[in-house]
């Protein structure tokens, strides 16, 4: 039988248990009591909704639409000034035009090679292959795999976390059937924000609620902005 | 059986090229983590355009202090270490004669309350709006946890405070978060 204070220790345990960020001893403790700890169930299930919310706000706050560009033009100025006070040879960066420089990484061949990075660092073959729908999903958008600009062209929009079991066929035949695309992801959370046409649902909110309700495709979908 | 290759891995090498003067890498963590930055200084920073400046001179900043990086902490925990103290430069610098965190604590809320939220909004959407109201202690907490995944070893290092503070901040953002939500009408059954 827990004592209150093994429980008090074992509940400040659980946001971090939920986020997979607990190390290994405590989360085998934590995991242990879950089995027999009703109220230490009930505060995870609290715990999950608190971390679909946070999430979900971060997923709509957008950087602002001029951040890269200013930060391409900063970074240009400092190269500069860095290449006239010091000797060659310490920099050995490769030099491009300013305009290439300014807009490479907003235009789509160099997303393309962000989509590969990311594919690379993300840890199961499906995530990867979600991340090309990313790519096919939005043709004509200039922005970045990391979320960041992302063309308003309408429509309803959820923020949705696939079954882990759900295949990327079943994924694609879902979105062509639907009229779904997935526009930007993956988001932190393992996340996807996917865009449907404005008469898929009433709202966002009923979109998310519907989507949610839509067989084993979909772990979790939040409305979008 | 091959070796898993985390984005921390990957962050980490893209620093150390970053620390030889390889543009295109600084390119890269931009890319991978501008918005995370720039989500950490928004707790701080209420200002948006300020914000933004924030955002790219920490990863300025990246380029001149890579060679610093020597792995005993996360990638993403070191950036916002760097992205929390030029935030907080910035506030000092700007109210000099002001307290930081009294300054902090001047953070404009945004949207409805969550009484209004849940007479128009179902329960996700009045959630979202008590996450909106925590005190930016609290929210910078639970962004640190569960956006930006940070153990609590790490979120401690970010915040420079003990990590018994970071779990107790936790639970009490917590247990504000089920308090707000109870005064808009939805009890959650804890605390």
């Amino acid at each position: 039988m827990m004592t209150t204070k093994e429980h008090e220790e074992l509940s400040l345990l659980l946001p971090w248990y939920l986020a997979g960020t607990l190390d290994a001893v405590n989360h085998a403790k934590v995991e242990a009591a879950l089995k027999t700890d009703a109220a230490l169930r009930t505060e995870l299930d609290i715990i999950r909704e608190d971390e679909a919310a946070v999430l979900a706000l971060a997923g709509v706050e957008q950087v602002p639409a001029s951040m890269h560009a200013r930060f391409s033009a900063a970074f240009e100025n400092k190269l500069d000034a860095q290449q006239s006070s010091e000797a060659t040879a310490s920099q050995p960066a490769k030099r491009e035009s300013l305009l290439s420089r300014l807009f490479a990484p907003l235009m789509v061949g160099n997303r393309l090679a962000y989509v590969a990075v990311a594919a690379m660092l993300v840890i199961t073959v499906q995530t990867g292959a979600l991340v090309s729908l990313v790519r096919d999903g939005s043709p004509a958008q200039y922005r970045t795999v990391s979320g960041g600009e992302v063309a308003n062209t309408g429509g309803l929009r959820v923020i949705a976390r696939f079954a882990d079991d759900a295949t990327i066929a079943d994924v694609r035949v879902y979105l062509a059937e639907n009229g779904g695309t997935i526009v930007d992801g993956p988001l932190p959370g393992n996340m996807f924000e996917l865009r449907f046409a404005e008469d898929a649902a009433a709202d966002a909110a009923a979109l998310a609620t519907q989507l949610g309700e839509t067989g084993e495709l979909f772990q979790l979908v939040l409305p979008g902005k | 059986m091959e070796a898993e290759i985390t984005g921390n891995d990957y962050d980490i090498q893209l620093l150390a090229e970053v620390a030889k003067g390889e543009r295109r890498a600084l390119e890269q963590l931009y890319a991978l983590h501008h918005k995370r930055v720039f989500l950490f200084i928004r707790r701080f920073e209420s200002n948006i355009a300020i914000a933004e400046d924030l955002a790219n001179d920490v990863f300025l900043d990246i380029w001149d202090q890579a060679a610093r990086f020597e792995g005993r902490s996360k990638a993403t925990s070191w950036m916002l270490g760097i992205a929390r103290f030029k935030a907080l430069s910035e506030i000092r610098k700007r109210r000099k004669t002001v307290d930081p965190d009294s300054a902090l604590g001047e953070m404009e809320d945004e949207g409805d309350t969550p009484e209004i939220a849940a007479q128009k909004k179902d329960k996700g959407a009045v959630l979202m709006e008590c996450v909106k109201r925590l005190s930016q202690e609290q929210r910078t907490v639970v962004d640190l946890v569960y956006y930006q995944e940070q153990s609590i070893k790490e979120a401690a290092e970010v915040l420079q405070v003990p990590e018994n503070t970071i779990k107790t901040r936790m639970f009490h953002a917590r247990k504000k978060l089920s308090e707000m939500m109870s005064e808009a009408g939805l009890d959650r059954g804890w605390p």
